[in-house]
């Protein structure tokens, strides 16, 4: 191997490293018994144990926000989808009067500061009685999600070729049966990816959730926050608290790999 | 401006392709030559291996004598231009700077080069846009001036005028003549277009499955083919072929195709160690026909009259046998019986193999 | 009876949710822009102050000092993320076998619960007992007051962003490159430029688009940062790294200034339209071209 080549490993390894090591670092402390955490240098080799995480999944309801973190992503997902599908069809197959100005609208939505917004939000809810409920989280979820999914399915619904379309519809089929029964099966790969891609923003989500919720329909990135506080210098159980939340995330990641890329360009990248 | 020499090359991709085998070939110093051959025969192949870009799993390849093997192509001096249009995001006067502003030429000297460039490929008026936004044609001319602008060793040319528009491509095969012409540069043309590399280069070399079938020039393939693949490839069409039987009779030798036979007395001798089973091929053009029945000539129905440019092609069956003739002028309508013949001087044998031997 | 034609019949439908989507958004910018006149607390009630919360924002010196601050992480933490990403997509484009490991890390801290990486960082940080000071005095540097002194703090907050996004750049730069014609580094290659001069002066700016769009996307998001900042510092120490919309929080949920913080949000709502208009003449026309 050349030199020059070998250098590039070396240095492209140590910056690897830098990128795993709080990873690794989290799922270390996790698994660290009470004593040997505030050594230093770090102990890299212990006996490991599971004292941390009990620890955490046994206080502050954990459970209770860990349901309400799944049930709010899965369902905001899918009505999201059920909502953008078929606007990101029509928003590409047919020509809308100011068509640029929707998508642009759309896409703006991904722009907002959330904090900001999130205040009208605040007050409505609290009006209506929708703060701290699933339900007002949900409604706000489903919203922030459509740009992912507009963007996102626009390209893959791009490269369905019309003519397959236009052929089935002079076959005979409505215009919804080949969007659900032509298109949607030939880009659900995509669809897959934007999927998983849209419930890792949605679960990770902070600002919202914060700002919406108090006790009873947080969510569990909010959790983390009361566990610093709660959990002080515990921080064997404030990681494995922390590797709970992520490991999720971690782990569709990883599934979703080749499609992160479009998912966070918001489709720059095919 | 070298001869190049390719010493039994043989490249192998990965574990089993071998896209290239055994492979010698000169090209003499300041010609233009063609590789041409069906897809896979090698042709890019070679072409890399020559610029640089491919080293070959053995064999060696010499500039003037000069092994360049171990060479990078900037250390061989090669120009290449490939089907897929290279264009860099500059403009164009950038764009063909380029080479000489990698090899530190002073500013003045780049100036000049440049708009001598320019002018010979006619783009002088276009230098300051940026290149990528002009059509294909005129982008491709910025790459052969980007090309020509390092005076190189050899031009190598993959396919140059595929992507480009008929009209440009008649332009650039104007060009790419003179520039060859005037500056006695060696140039290896690589296209799967018969008629462009018949009309423009001086040899060729018909490759097949990674070997160099013939290299000879472009009468030499049309008139002498060394194998049938050859005879078959070159001409639109190409050769037809005829199994026949050595025979004797009334002590004539005919080569006896079953419906018909053609006298090849006077050449016997060399036929007769080949063996019985030969193969006759003649090319449509050269095939005589004639409404009118003559001596010698053997008849045969026509089935169909196609015209092909200026030509007319006629099918004609004889029994199982079909035969096919390309005439400028013929009274001959489909239906009608026709009288064939092939005249013994265009008429070639080959061995059963596929070798020629007259 | 004339049916409608069906065509107009499913672009209604698939259009109505856009409608929700209309009222979602119109609303809370009307509402904050109208909130923004007034004086209005938590638990009061709204009085009309006409301007007086603007008046009160230009004269506020936190205002100006977490603008700064705002801007400040901007560049600091995209500049190094830029740098540091292409750098790492071309060492990522001149190796051969480690791709696949190299992406699977790469795309770790982009998944990460920011709030929980905002934690994990809060721990590595610590001046006692933190993995960042040890790490650094291996190699010579003294241990910092990370979360303590309010420059350090800053830096810190930087860190983590670049630590965060520098994937972001590199994998979707490194995404790009892989899409050009090979024979756009053959030319170069005959042409006889080295391998930095062929990225940097054939490759790159054939991605020029692509590297605008990701520009776009991440001053945007670094100018709204929130999770991560908040979790590991809360906005401090003091006002140390109150970005923007820290400020905006803590005005509204701290302090329970419903009617100030509606006047930060709609500056601020306007100042990121302003900034993405500016930006988006060539990202944009990138993003709607694909």
């Amino acid at each position: 191997m050349k030199l020059k080549t070998l250098i590039f490993y070396i240095i492209l390894a140590i910056c690897l490293l830098f990128f795993i090591y709080p990873v690794y670092f989290a799922f270390n402390l996790a698994l660290m018994p009470r004593a040997a955490i505030f050594q230093l240098p770090p102990n890299y080799i212990f006996q490991p144990t599971l004292d941390n995480f009990v620890k955490v999944i046994n206080s502050w309801e954990f459970t209770k926000y860990l349901t309400n973190s799944t049930i709010v992503s899965i369902t905001a997902v899918t009505m999201s989808l059920m909502i953008g599908l078929p606007a990101t069809y029509a928003l590409v197959r047919y020509d809308i009067p100011k068509k640029g100005t929707i998508l642009s609208m759309i896409l703006g939505i991904r722009f907002l500061p959330i904090t900001s917004v999130a205040i009208p939000f605040y007050i409505m809810f609290v009006s209506l009685g929708l703060y701290d409920t699933l339900f007002g989280l949900l409604l706000t979820y489903i919203l922030l999600n459509l740009p992912f999914i507009v963007w996102l399915m626009r390209g893959y619904i791009m490269d369905v070729p019309t003519e397959l379309e236009e052929s089935y519809e002079v076959d005979g089929l409505s215009k919804t049966q080949v969007f659900l029964r032509i298109t949607l099966p030939l880009v659900y790969k995509g669809l897959l990816a934007t999927v998983l891609f849209c419930f890792i923003f949605t679960w990770n989500e902070f600002g919202i959730a914060l700002l919406l919720t108090g006790t009873n329909a947080r969510t569990l990135p909010v959790q983390s926050l009361q566990f610093v506080a709660s959990l002080g210098l515990d921080w064997g159980a404030l990681c494995a608290a922390a590797v709970l939340i992520a490991s999720p995330m971690i782990v569709f990641g990883l599934l979703i790999r080749r499609y992160l890329i479009r998912g966070l360009s918001l489709g720059a990248v095919r | 401006m070298v001869e190049i020499f390719l010493d039994n090359v043989t490249h192998i991709y990965g574990k089993e392709v071998k896209a290239l085998d055994n492979t010698t070939l000169r090209i003499e110093n300041g010609s233009l030559i063609a590789l041409l051959g069906p897809s896979g025969c090698g042709k890019t192949t070679t072409m890399r291996i020559i610029a640089g870009l491919l080293r070959p799993t053995s064999g060696r390849v010499y500039f003037d004598n000069v092994d360049v093997t171990e060479r990078s192509s900037q250390e061989r001096n090669v120009a290449m231009v490939f089907q897929f249009i290279v264009i860099y995001d500059k403009t164009v006067f950038e764009n063909i700077e380029f080479p000489l502003l990698v090899r530190k030429v002073p500013k003045e000297e780049r100036i000049k080069r440049v708009k001598h460039a320019a002018e010979l490929m006619g783009i002088s008026n276009v230098l300051s846009q940026q290149a990528r936004r002009l059509d294909p044609g005129t982008r491709q001319k910025v790459a052969l001036a980007r090309a020509f602008v390092r005076q190189p060793t050899v031009f190598l040319l993959d396919e140059p005028l595929t992507n480009v528009d008929p009209q440009t491509r008649l332009e650039l095969r104007k060009i790419i003549k003179e520039l060859q012409k005037d500056l006695h540069q060696t140039m290896i043309y690589v296209t799967h277009d018969q008629a462009e590399a018949l009309t423009l280069s001086e040899k060729i070399a018909v490759m097949k499955d990674g070997k160099m079938i013939q290299y000879d020039t472009p009468e030499a393939l049309y008139d002498k083919p060394k194998n049938t693949f050859v005879a078959w490839f070159i001409g639109n069409p190409g050769m037809q072929f005829f199994d026949t039987s050595l025979k004797q009779s009334d002590g004539a030798f005919l080569l006896d195709a079953g419906e018909f036979s053609v006298d090849v007395s006077n050449v016997s001798g060399q036929l007769v160690k080949y063996g019985n089973e030969l193969k006759l091929g003649i090319r449509p053009e050269n095939v005589q026909v004639s409404s009118q029945k003559k001596v010698g000539w053997f008849n045969a129905k026509c089935t169909m009259v196609e015209r092909v440019g200026n030509m007319y092609l006629l099918s004609l069956s004889k029994g199982r046998l079909e035969i096919k003739a390309k005439i400028k002028e013929t009274d001959v309508r489909e239906g009608d019986t026709a009288w064939v013949q092939f005249p013994s001087e265009k008429v070639r044998v080959y061995t059963k193999a596929g070798e020629l031997i007259i | 009876m004339k049916k409608m034609s069906f065509r107009n019949k499913t672009l209604f439908i698939a259009l109505i949710p856009m409608i929700y989507l209309y009222g979602l958004v119109i609303y809370p910018f009307a509402s904050v822009i109208y909130y923004s006149f007034f004086s209005y607390d938590i638990g009061g009630t709204p009085v009309f102050n006409g301007v007086g919360n603007y008046i009160q924002l230009f004269t506020d010196t936190q205002f100006y000092r977490t603008l700064g601050l705002t801007l400040s992480y901007s560049i600091l933490a995209v500049g190094t993320e830029f740098l540091f990403g292409i750098g790492l997509a071309y060492l990522l484009m001149h190796i051969s076998r480690g791709r696949s490991v190299a992406t699977s890390i790469l795309i770790l801290p982009l998944v990460m619960t920011p709030a929980v990486a905002g934690i994990i960082w809060r721990i590595m940080f610590d001046a006692g007992f933190g993995h960042v000071n040890f790490y650094l005095s291996l190699i010579g540097i003294p241990g910092q007051k990370w979360l303590i002194r309010p420059t350090e703090a800053f830096i810190s907050t930087v860190i983590v962003d670049v630590w965060q996004w520098t994937p972001f750049v590199t994998l979707v730069t490194f995404a790009g490159l892989t899409t050009l014609p090979v024979e756009l580094v053959e030319s170069a290659y005959i042409d006889g430029a080295s391998e930095f001069r062929t990225f940097k002066d054939i490759l790159l700016p054939r991605i020029r688009a692509l590297l605008y769009i990701i520009l776009f996307l991440r001053v945007i998001d670094t100018l709204k940062i929130f999770d991560t900042v908040y979790t590991m510092t809360g906005g401090g120490p003091g006002t140390a790294t109150t970005y923007m919309s820290i400020f905006n929080y803590l005005n509204l949920m701290t302090f329970y200034h419903i009617g100030y913080g509606c006047t930060i949000a709609a500056f601020f709502i306007l100042l990121m339209n302003v900034v993405v208009t500016i930006l988006s003449k060539k990202a944009g026309a990138a993003l709607f071209a694909t």
